[in-house]
């Protein structure tokens, strides 16, 4: 049972992937390739609790944490980076 | 085995408001839309597959983790969101075509309008006195700003003292200058003989600075002249039971109410009587 959910979850992150990337490549705006990054950031977190899940390991959980951190970071510093750039 | 249930329907319904998620991203319409369908869907969809995931390995390092995961991205994704919306915004990235309300455009619209008006005709206050406002709302990187509408008070003082002064004690209590604030509306109330709009000025000052005594005193000052006006007689009933002072002037103030000879809404006389009887039970109170 548990078996099936992991494979049906990672299949529908994998496809949320690649939803993503296609909006990170359509844009059209700078604002746009930031948020999708974001989401982008969240699905790669998602994944690794996932996988820790399949190794039985929870130090990855720790990764989990820091990439959480730096993709609040990396949206804040991009906002500022969007604000301060010429038009 | 009731855990392991419990994991997978976790697991895929996260992945599932997930999807929601990127569906969204890809499709709607424009920026605005799209960042509010990812801030909500996406935090959480990982709150469910963390907490699945928490509950399948049962063991308190592991739920603490992933609750500071999840109470992380509950602080930083809306604020995120901001930053870069308001960002794209400033950008002057496109609405979709069927947005109907653009608050801030709105404002400098009708603050351009306003502007034109007075600048054609220096002696229309109510004009001078919309345009006041207008610039008080506007954020200072759009064309608000204190001195321009200090400046236009002044011209407006020229024409009718209580007016200019009662805009610029406004004008002064949101720089934050409470004195100067506080001496403008004060001057104001005196030169309009204590009329509504500057009573309720400097009252509203008071009461957002907490000072209630004081704004009590102003009323009685303004009770003296205009002995039946209704709506200072229940602003006097009101601060009086919210701020807890001056149980008699309020008291006095619900009698007044009740015994006076003009025409009273029903409403008011309903209000005063009850307020009457909170007065007399906490007066009471006090003797005892």
């Amino acid at each position: 049972m548990l078996n099936i959910a992991i494979i049906v979850s990672v299949f529908i992150i994998g496809l949320c992937m690649l939803l993503v990337m296609i909006r990170f490549i359509k844009g059209p705006s700078l604002p746009d390739r930031v948020t999708a990054f974001d989401l982008f950031a969240t699905l790669v977190i998602a994944s690794i609790a996932i996988f820790s899940l399949v190794w039985e390991n929870t130090n990855f959980l720790d990764v989990a944490v820091v990439l959480s951190l730096i993709a609040f970071l990396g949206a804040m510093s991009f906002a500022y980076y969007i604000l301060k750039r010429r038009k | 085995m009731y855990i392991d249930i419990i994991t997978s329907f976790l697991l895929v319904f996260g992945a599932l408001l997930m999807l929601i998620a990127a569906i969204g991203i890809l499709r709607l319409p424009d920026f605005y839309l799209r960042m509010s369908a990812i801030t909500k869907a996406a935090t959480l969809g990982l709150g469910m597959v963390l907490f699945g995931v928490a509950i399948h390995f049962d063991d308190i390092g592991v739920f603490a983790k992933a609750l500071i995961i999840v109470t992380f991205l509950l602080l930083t994704s809306p604020v995120g969101a901001h930053a870069i919306a308001r960002a794209a915004y400033k950008q002057g990235v496109k609405f979709w075509g069927k947005t109907i309300v653009d608050e801030l455009e709105l404002l400098i619209q009708k603050s351009q309008q306003l502007e034109a008006e007075w600048l054609n005709d220096k002696t229309n206050l109510i004009v001078g006195e919309g345009l006041i406002l207008t610039l008080l709302k506007l954020p200072s990187s759009h064309g608000g700003s204190f001195n321009h509408a200090l400046a236009i008070a002044k011209d407006i003082s020229l024409v009718s003292p209580a007016k200019g002064h009662r805009l610029m004690g406004i004008i002064y209590s949101k720089m934050g200058r409470k004195i100067a604030a506080e001496q403008f509306l004060n001057r104001a109330c005196i030169d309009s003989n204590y009329n509504n709009k500057s009573v309720y000025a400097l009252v509203g000052f008071y009461t957002d600075n907490n000072l209630p005594i004081k704004a009590l005193a102003i009323l009685e000052k303004a009770l003296d002249i205009h002995t039946e006006n209704i709506n200072f007689l229940m602003k006097v009933i009101y601060l009086s039971f919210d701020f807890g002072v001056r149980h008699k002037f309020g008291f006095e103030c619900c009698n007044r109410v009740i015994t006076s000879e003009s025409e009273i809404q029903s409403d008011y006389l309903l209000e005063a009587a009850r307020y009457k009887r909170f007065f007399i039970e906490r007066l009471s109170g006090k003797v005892e």
